[in-house]
């Protein structure tokens, strides 16, 4: 109690110190800036869903500093000054030193995490993460893991100089290999293996799959249980080995004992290698943002070779109706397809992904019962990638892939009939927090036309930025759909 | 600790002393490696005496001020300091002393106020801290950071810290070494002051004038051991050095005449300025020596033109005890 109380002062005191020293705030606000708006402008050239993949690296980068270069060398030039020497005589303990340096190293962190988001939301539109608790329970766990090795480099570190040696020795690799510069997925299968060992990259891992709101929890138990571990044992050695003197040595066999902080991550790491699917989970992110980037260029391309180009809409998304909106009737056969909101009507294919299938779009003369025209897709799904598909896509914002805000609507209905033999399709929402396997849900089309309802809200609770409303073939070969009445309620 | 050793009449009785005064300190040891900083040193503090450990650098004095207030462990003998073993009780020993040791550092951007309500958060029984500021002059200083403080006041702070817990026992660790004889002066009166509060003072220093002028009782480390100790005078006594007596006389004397007057140890003739025959008379006793100067006088007509007295001070018997004998010289203890 008494520890926790007199933690609780030395990081205010700590957090008021540093308020006070220019460099601190530079290393703290401004330096992780620089960082955003290099990563935001170079790497992702401004693009929402490219800064929202690189986001995780800037926080991971800031927290490995803050940890490495705040927390450990603190402890150690308060140590060489001789201040620790003057809080020995008093009855503050170890146990509330360490505690007001991790206090302080959070009560530094959480703003500057939160000025980044703002940052990144006004400068490049940055998408809201998808799970806010659990971008900032990733946050917390990180921060608490990286700052059980500062405080025990802070702890072992004879000098000033010794402990900006050990830290370097360690940020760089972990900076380097953890995801945090050069995406996991660009790195050497047997890097790749390595980097399984090191605790930053399931926290740029983590943190991305938060960012898209997967909902899948995005730290594995193992991991998660790895990086509390580390930070207890951390904390734990950092009090053990706390010196207030540098006149103190320590013995090297106390010394070895801190490497226990390895454990934890040994053993996930060995874990993970035996079990390559963990591994493989690291690469999809990247794998679909880049996707995602490479979608986004040719659209405009690939939508004059489809024959289709969408009108676009004057109204934004945000401004659009909110009761039931009928998107398109395709009344005007052998005109482009019509809509009431949203940029309009693309054939989409699998080509961008690697695949081979084709898709075109015409609106025909007759359709659902007393309807005068329908869209009609044509084209084929071939082979050679796992998933091929092709067929149409809505875009409900304001341009091609534009996020639009469909929160207000629950369902989707539209009347669809498909060739001879009835045939599977697919209804797929691609949204800005959900790139990794969007939601998809099938629907059945035959010789005869039938009114198909899909739940929205059960697809995803993330509705406010879906980017295209996807109608795919999926079955290999020739396929024939038509669609009309195509509706929002 | 030799407890074992003791028999049980000798370890009530000083369970008794521990009890009473507020620091017993009994065949203290402590070593570094080979050296020994402290070889069995014993002593005790009734409580409300300002008591001083003079020595010069390496005697031991820092390393048994640093076992009193429980930052290091004794290798040997009994210590307790307000009735508590630092080595077992230091966290309740914290609360109850107030240190000082050597120069005090605190972070640069820390407010001179802000240190002294941050340390007073640390204890359970505090004294107001504006209170504090305005005894030590701080007041004005108080939103100073601490690295914008002089020397003076920097160390008017570190007692000020001291002084935050309210203590039993004061431990100053050469409070005045390294600063300006002006604000020495200025740290001797509050050291003064704590006297007047009848707060246990003790005090570690390598200046004599600092250990006579505010120390009741002093011990005089060398190598580890205490040499000498009680009340200054009693030290400058027990050393047995002759005063020293400068007489001017209208009429030269023989010396060997003068060397026999009672309590005259030694005559010698001396160089003068002005008129008369100079002289300087090593007494063992002052105050007989000048009696039978004057019924010398009165015998034989001369006339005394002035005298000098030169009596022996506590440096001039540190000194002598203090002197380094050739032999182990070498050896250099820890401070």
């Amino acid at each position: 109690m008494r520890t926790l109380r007199n933690g609780w002062r030395m990081g205010l005191v700590d957090l008021r110190l540093a308020a006070r020293t220019p460099a601190a705030l530079f290393f703290t606000f401004v330096f992780p800036l620089v960082f955003l708006f290099a990563y935001g402008a170079i790497f992702a050239q401004g693009s929402p869903r490219m800064v929202a993949y690189l986001f995780g690296p800037v926080v991971v980068l800031q927290i490995l500093s803050s940890t490495f270069f705040g927390l450990g060398i603190r402890v150690v030039a308060m140590r060489e000054r001789g201040i620790l020497r003057r809080y020995r005589l008093a009855p503050v303990g170890a146990g509330a030193m360490v505690l007001g340096n991790l206090l302080t190293n959070f009560l530094l962190l959480a703003p500057t995490i939160v000025l980044l988001f703002v940052c990144a939301r006004l400068a490049f539109g940055m998408p809201w993460p998808g799970n806010g608790w659990e971008i900032a329970a990733i946050v917390l766990v990180g921060d608490f893991a990286l700052a059980g090795f500062g405080l025990v480099i802070g702890a072992l570190a004879e000098s000033m100089q010794e402990a900006q040696v050990f830290s370097n020795a360690l940020f760089f690799p972990l900076l380097f290999l953890s995801g945090a510069t050069i995406p996991l997925a660009e790195l050497p299968h047997w890097l790749q293996r390595v980097a399984a060992f090191l605790p930053p990259t399931y926290l740029v891992a983590g943190f991305q799959q938060a960012m898209e709101g997967s909902g899948r929890g995005a730290l594995p138990p193992a991991q998660l249980l790895a990086l509390v571990a580390s930070g207890v044992l951390g904390l734990l050695a950092a009090v053990q080995l706390f010196r207030w003197d540098k006149e103190e040595r320590l013995p090297a066999r106390r010394k070895m004992a801190a490497l226990a902080l390895a454990v934890p991550f040994l053993l996930t790491g060995a874990w993970m290698n035996a079990h390559p699917a963990g591994l493989a989970a690291w690469r999809q992110p990247l794998a679909v943002a880049t996707e995602s980037t490479a979608a986004k260029q040719p659209a405009s391309s690939r939508q004059k070779t489809a024959g289709a180009a969408p009108r676009q809409a004057a109204t934004p998304a945000a401004a659009a109706p909110s009761g039931p909106v009928l998107v398109s009737a395709f009344a005007d056969p052998g005109g482009p397809p019509r809509t009431r909101i949203g940029a309009g009507w693309a054939a989409m294919t699998d080509t961008f992904l690697g695949g081979d299938s084709q898709a075109s779009l015409k609106v025909i003369a007759g359709g659902a019962p007393g309807s005068r025209g329908s869209l009609l897709i044509t084209g084929t799904v071939a082979g050679g990638i796992a998933q091929p598909w092709a067929g149409a896509a809505f875009y409900p914002g304001p341009g091609p892939w534009a996020p639009a805000d469909l929160s207000a609507w629950r369902t989707i209905t539209f009347w669809a009939r498909g060739g001879r033999h009835a045939a599977t399709y697919a209804l797929v929402l691609l949204t800005a927090q959900r790139r990794t396997d969007p939601p998809v849900k099938t629907f059945t089309a035959g010789p005869r036309w039938r009114r198909v309802t899909i739940s929205l809200a059960a697809m995803t609770p993330y509705r406010n930025e879906v980017e295209a409303v996807l109608f795919a073939a999926v079955q290999p070969g020739a396929f024939r759909l038509q669609l009309d009445r195509v509706g929002l309620r | 600790m030799a407890d074992g050793a003791q028999t049980s009449a000798a370890a009530t009785a000083r369970n008794r002393a521990a009890a009473e005064a507020a620091v017993v300190v009994s065949g203290l040891k402590k070593s570094y490696g080979p050296v020994r900083a402290v070889d069995d040193v014993s002593f005790q503090i009734p409580p409300g005496e300002v008591f001083g450990l003079l020595g010069p650098n390496g005697a031991g004095k820092t390393s048994t001020v640093e076992v009193l207030a429980g930052l290091r462990a004794a290798d040997g003998g009994y210590v307790r300091v307000c009735g508590l073993d630092p080595g077992r009780d230091g966290r309740r020993l914290q609360e109850r002393i107030g240190p000082q040791l050597q120069a005090t550092m605190l972070p640069d951007k820390l407010r001179v106020e802000e240190a002294l309500r941050l340390f007073a958060g640390f204890y359970g029984r505090v004294l107001p801290v504006a209170g504090l500021l305005d005894r030590f002059g701080l007041t004005e200083k108080r939103r100073t950071y601490f690295q914008r403080l002089s020397g003076g006041q920097k160390q008017r702070l570190a007692l000020a810290l001291a002084l935050v817990n309210d203590p039993e026992l004061v431990l100053l660790d050469e409070p005045t070494t390294g600063l300006d004889p002006r604000v020495r002066r200025e740290v001797h009166g509050l050291i003064a002051g704590l006297r007047a509060e009848r707060r246990t003072v003790l005090l570690t220093t390598h200046y004599i004038e600092e250990a006579e002028r505010l120390c009741d009782r002093v011990a005089v480390m060398h190598r580890g051991h205490i040499v000498a100790m009680g009340p200054p005078r009693q030290v400058v006594a027990a050393a047995g050095l002759a005063s020293e007596m400068e007489i001017r006389l209208a009429q030269p004397a023989d010396c060997g005449t003068l060397a026999t007057l009672d309590a005259v140890a030694a005559a010698y003739a001396a160089e003068g300025d002005g008129g008369g025959a100079v002289y300087r008379l090593r007494a063992d006793a002052v105050a007989p020596a000048v009696v039978a100067l004057v019924r010398w006088l009165d015998q034989t007509g001369n006339r005394l033109l002035d005298l000098q007295l030169r009596q022996p001070t506590l440096e001039d018997a540190f000194v002598q005890m203090t002197a380094p004998d050739g032999a182990d010289r070498g050896e250099e203890g820890r401070g």
